[in-house]
């Protein structure tokens, strides 16, 4: 039976696919760009967290938990002592991790104690022969093991942080590949400590609970032996976390792919519409030879699968390269918060779920069409071979996408209006699909303007009419294939435009500050602390009058990474900006906390709330003045003043300075003694590069997604052009007897182009207009994700870059305009 | 047995730009198997919707059209399918080839659509091509046949599943008068071979080729004028007279050459594809 099928297919659908390939090339690389898309995307993340930990278990293979410091900074060593005494801990094993530069390459510090052989891990497979030998690194001080990815032989020295190590050993194989690649150095424990500045703290203590010990009771009984000073979760927590930090682009990325799916979806019907369409003699013919309506049917949808399928795998295949070489070049903001190397790391279900995605929406979108089958009657075969017209589809049907459109849409509002986080980016998915099944329900009015616009174009433009007329559903969907595209750039750019603007005026008063001095650019999070005398050095120097420190930290509330502000008086910081004057007193004044809107919305609190934040001096509970948009890239910020976060934290110093200076002064000048007296490392900018620097930032994470919208357009535009080129084709007979009685090849190549012009303006019209309502909703969704309030904007730009999709897309109907004019008359008058 | 299609009282009606036309007022007649019969009149007459109805590529408003006794008027699309793929053979005027077939396939198009595989009946297909004078074609594509050649391929195809009632519309409509009389030749041996049973019924605007066939039928304004012999052959004694039909018996019908019956004795048929090369 199975056997039959294929032999039917392969005789009847694939050799029409090969016989017209050009059509089928078409549709596949359509699909294949949405594999594309959502592999690259799926993989970028998949590598992050995969990544992450990844190296998680070839440092700590099979430990139960993991003991970590609430911020960058680690954990007091002492509580090692704390951990290995508490009941059910069968081995605690400290450890040092930190990303260094090693012979000049970034590189993995790991600093191991003598009980590193309880790790069962690649990281023990690799140091085996020297575990074995009683300490992890013998025979030199200052010897430590290297990875060999790091170039580095037995024997050399090389430099980290300025001190002299000597490489007594160079492990290789799969064991330290798995390793960071095999960048890594590993030093004995309290190398290691000096290397990274951790004298007397490590960051993590991995542990091993005694068999049959329940780790959810242990965990307790940790957190409760630590007084809530550290960190207790699963070794996966730092994946966890890493994803989430990630989740903001993914979501708006995964969205565009979305959108262009929608897009292969609608060529897919649009593809089938003309497959029925062109091979209606033979349909008829085969179901006047007794062919069943349900077998063709079924026929043409493995057909449509198959399409599906191959453009899934082609997709994916070149959605695996470009994550590939993507997870290179992702923004510094991205990156800067990992602490493990990036390898690509693909997750196992992303392609079967994209080809499944292909084709579900190939064979969905196919079905929709197919249904045209069931109107081809047997007696068609005794007819004459000719064009058909086609009805505008029943108004039930109509009726039925309208409501459903207009449900679709409300219950997009409601989502993004309800203040639902990142389910509200999904949601504008919705949006589109509910404003298609409008348009759907709404296409006789919307094709009668199409063909009015056509009209306008002189003699031509009445037979592109008809030619609209004539088929309404084919040349529906190709204008709604223009009006995706002007939508997504639109709506996108729009959305994305008035998102940078929103948070950059957000942090507008960080241009206040005439000079900024930090640990790290303009563009990155300044989590280092600088070194512990440059504050009052810059202060000396002439010019300066007022040196204000602050404080920036990542730390673990809850589950989630957040950001920390250490706030001083007369800091230019936009959080403390936006306080109410009194809250500003009792923030300095250590009475309380802000909390930015995205965190104060994930821990349910509000102002005036009490929270308990987890502190490496035990936990702190604190008044919450007040919730303020505030945009950091992490899931929430945590504003208190400086002394309480060098207090509470453990973290004495600075992590920026924010220079005022003093009246008259050249600020070149100024600027540049500063940069003379700060250390090699430091960083040094004026106020305005600072805010520049927040705009650069966003404008790397919103150039993936523009580009994504772009892409979308050249679908749209390969759309319009194969549609327009099939119902040339389909029209070959009626094109060639025009000829014949006397129409010129300009005529006939005008009226093409007034076919595909009414097509296009009437979508780039509908398309701006829905661009601008999408853009609306998109706008009200990132102030929910993004935790500022985005104002809507809508720009003349938007005109001109709506005008450029529909150029784009316009350009695709010129090769159908040429075939047409070039069809011999002969040969066309006989086609059939 | 022979094979009888019975049309009783068949009506069959179309809406066309909100008027009601009658193609087919209540059509009694009946189709012998053994009988290569013609159906013709004038443009508009409901020769074409005849031919559909008996064929189930349509169904009739009211009436009844029994198939060797079962009636095939109130099929569904189901039915009708299953009952054309298996009791009918149908030769198009245009062809109707699959462009993308070669001539075996499309031979054997009607095995593929009732679920066999292409290798399996590939030999049956080769033999019936042979049979129609294209055994050295069997790899061709249409584009690359001619027109007669193509409408050869075709009625192989129509015997392909080995049906009692072949139909023919305008078969040599499309083709020049001597490849026309060609392919006239090769309906009349495919109703007269393979033993007694099969009926073949062509629609035609030809009156000399309708008159090369054993009855003519003339339809006009839905109705049957006149149901006569043809030149050739004859009802055999053994068939009863269809209800309401004529056949002359003598006389001479001044519009076709048409000659009094003669009543012989079909000849039987002999195995599936008895070979015969036109």
């Amino acid at each position: 039976m199975l056997l039959s099928v294929f032999s039917r297919l392969k005789v009847l659908n694939v050799r029409e696919l090969r016989t017209h390939w050009g059509r089928a090339v078409a549709s596949i690389v359509v699909v294949a760009v949405s594999a594309t898309l959502l592999v690259a995307v799926l993989g970028v993340s998949g590598s992050i967290t995969g990544s992450i930990d990844r190296l998680a278990t070839s440092i700590g293979g099979d430990a139960d938990l993991e003991v970590s410091g609430i911020t960058g900074e680690g954990v007091d060593d002492t509580m090692l002592t704390t951990v290995a005494g508490t009941e059910n801990v069968r081995a605690a094993v400290p450890l040092v991790r930190t990303r260094i530069t090693a012979a000049g390459q970034p590189a993995l510090l790991v600093g191991l104690g003598p009980n590193a052989s309880e790790l069962h891990s690649d990281l023990q497979t690799a140091i085996q022969h020297q575990l074995e030998q009683g300490s992890p690194v013998t025979s030199a001080p200052d010897g430590v093991v290297v990875g060999a990815g790091l170039g580095v032989s037995k024997g050399d020295r090389f430099q980290v942080a300025g001190t002299e190590l000597t490489a007594v050993a160079v492990v290789d194989g799969p064991a330290a590949r798995r390793l960071n690649d095999a960048h890594f150095v590993i030093a004995p424990l309290a190398l290691a400590q000096r290397l990274s500045g951790r004298q007397g703290r490590l960051d993590s203590i991995l542990v091993f609970t005694t068999p049959g010990a329940d780790q959810t009771v242990v965990r307790a009984a940790v957190t409760t032996a630590l007084q809530g000073r550290a960190v207790v979760a699963t070794p996966s927590f730092r994946a966890a976390q890493a994803s989430s930090s990630f989740a903001i682009l993914q979501a708006m990325t995964l969205l565009a792919a979305s959108v262009s799916l929608v897009v292969a979806a609608f060529l897919s019907y649009n593809a089938m519409s003309i497959a029925i369409a062109q091979r209606r003699p033979v349909i008829s013919t085969m179901r006047a030879l007794g062919g069943r309506r349900r077998t063709i049917m079924s026929d043409m949808l493995a057909e449509a699968a198959l399409v599906g399928f191959l453009g899934g795998l082609v997709g994916s295949a070149f959605g695996i390269l470009i994550g590939y070489f993507a997870i290179g070049q992702l923004p510094s903001t991205l990156v800067q918060t990992l602490d493990a190397r990036l390898e690509y790391v693909l997750p196992l279900w992303v392609v079967p779920l994209t080809v499944a995605a292909c084709v579900i929406a190939s064979v969905s979108a196919s079905a929709l069409a197919a249904r045209q089958i069931h109107t081809v009657a047997p007696i068609e075969a005794l007819a004459p071979n000719g064009s058909t017209t086609a009805d505008p589809g029943s108004r039930r049907l109509r009726i039925a996408a309208g409501i459903a459109g207009a449900a679709l849409l409300a219950v997009t509002v409601g989502v993004v209006t309800a203040d639902l986080g990142q389910i509200a980016i999904a949601s504008i998915a919705l949006s589109f699909i509910g404003f298609s099944a409008l348009c759907f329900a709404f296409s006789g009015l919307i094709i009668n303007a199409a063909a009015a616009v056509a009209r306008r174009f002189g003699p031509a433009g009445v037979l592109g009419a008809a030619t609209i007329e004539r088929a309404p559903r084919r040349m529906w969907v190709a204008m709604m294939t223009v009006l995706t595209a002007v939508v997504t750039t639109v709506a996108v750019t729009g959305a994305t435009g008035n998102a940078v603007d929103s948070t950059v005026a957000s942090f507008a008063s960080v241009a206040d500050a005439d000079v900024w001095v930090s640990s790290a650019a303009a563009t990155d999070y300044s989590s280092a602390l600088l070194p512990p005398t440059t504050a009052a050095d810059v202060a000396a120097v002439p010019g300066v009058e007022r040196v204000v420190q602050d404080q920036m930290a990542f730390a673990t509330i809850g589950d989630s990474r957040v950001m920390l502000l250490g706030i001083a008086a007369d800091s230019h910081r936009d959080i403390y900006a936006s306080l109410a004057p009194a809250d500003r007193k009792k923030l300095l004044a250590g009475e309380g906390v802000a909390l930015s809107r995205d965190l104060g919305k994930s821990m349910n609190v509000a102002a005036g709330d009490q929270i308990t934040l987890q502190t490496p001096t035990g936990p702190r509970t604190v008044r919450v003045l007040a919730l303020v948009p505030y945009f950091s890239g992490m899931t929430g910020t945590v504003a208190m003043s400086l002394d309480a976060m060098q207090g509470w934290f453990d973290r004495a110093g600075a992590s920026d300075l924010e220079v005022t200076l003093a009246p008259g002064a050249d600020p070149a000048a100024v600027t540049a003694a500063i940069r003379k007296i700060v250390s090699p490392e430091t960083f040094v900018y004026s106020g305005d590069e600072a805010l520049d620097g927040v705009a650069s930032a966003l404008d790397q994470v919103i150039a993936v997604i523009t580009v994504i919208a772009w892409i979308v357009v050249l679908v749209s535009a390969v759309t319009l052009l194969n549609t327009l080129m099939l119902s040339v084709l389909d029209r070959r007979r009626e094109i060639g007897v025009l000829r014949a009685i006397g129409a010129t090849r300009a005529f006939t190549y005008k009226a093409i182009l007034a076919e595909a012009a009414g097509i296009g303006i009437v979508g780039a019209v509908l398309g701006l207009i829905l661009g601008a309502a999408i853009q609306y909703l998109t706008s009200v969704a990132l102030t929910n994700v993004l935790s500022i309030d985005v104002a809507w904007e809508p720009k003349p730009s938007m005109i001109a870059i709506g005008a450029c999709a529909l150029a784009i897309c316009l350009l695709g109907s010129i090769p159908p305009a040429v075939r047409a004019a070039r069809l011999d008359i002969v040969e066309a008058i006989s086609a059939d | 047995m022979a094979l009888t299609v019975d049309l009783t009282n068949v009506v069959r009606e179309y809406r066309i730009g909100g008027h009601t036309v009658r193609a087919l007022n209540r059509v009694t007649l009946r189709i012998n198997g053994g009988e290569f019969t013609s159906i013709v009149g004038p443009s508009g007459a409901g020769k074409s919707t005849l031919l559909q109805l008996l064929g189930a590529l349509d169904s009739p408003d009211s009436g009844s059209i029994q198939f060797n006794g079962t009636e095939i008027a109130t099929m569904t699309d189901e039915q009708q399918s299953t009952f054309r793929r298996h009791q009918v053979g149908f030769v198009f005027q245009f062809f109707n080839l699959l462009p993308t077939l070669t001539a075996w396939e499309n031979v054997a198009l009607p095995m593929l659509l009732d679920g066999r595989r292409l290798r399996q009946v590939r030999s049956d297909a080769v033999a019936l091509l042979d049979r129609v004078g294209l055994g050295d074609r069997i790899d061709h594509r249409p584009a690359e046949l001619s027109g007669g050649q193509m409408q050869r391929v075709a009625v192989a195809r129509a015997l392909m599943m080995d049906p009692p009632l072949i139909l023919a519309d305008e078969p040599t409509g499309n083709l020049d008068s001597s490849t026309g009389a060609a392919i006239m030749e090769l309906l009349r041996d495919v109703s007269r071979t393979d033993g007694a049973g099969r009926a073949v019924v062509m629609v035609t605007h030809d009156l000399g080729a309708a008159s090369q066939t054993d009855r003519v039928i003339t339809v006009q304004d839905g109705a049957v004028k006149s149901d006569l012999a043809g030149r050739t052959r004859a009802v055999p004694p053994s068939a009863p007279a269809p209800r309401n039909g004529r056949h002359s018996a003598g006389g001479r019908d001044q519009r076709t050459d048409v000659f009094p019956i003669v009543h012989t004795e079909p000849p039987r048929r002999r195995g599936k594809h008895s070979a015969h090369r036109v």
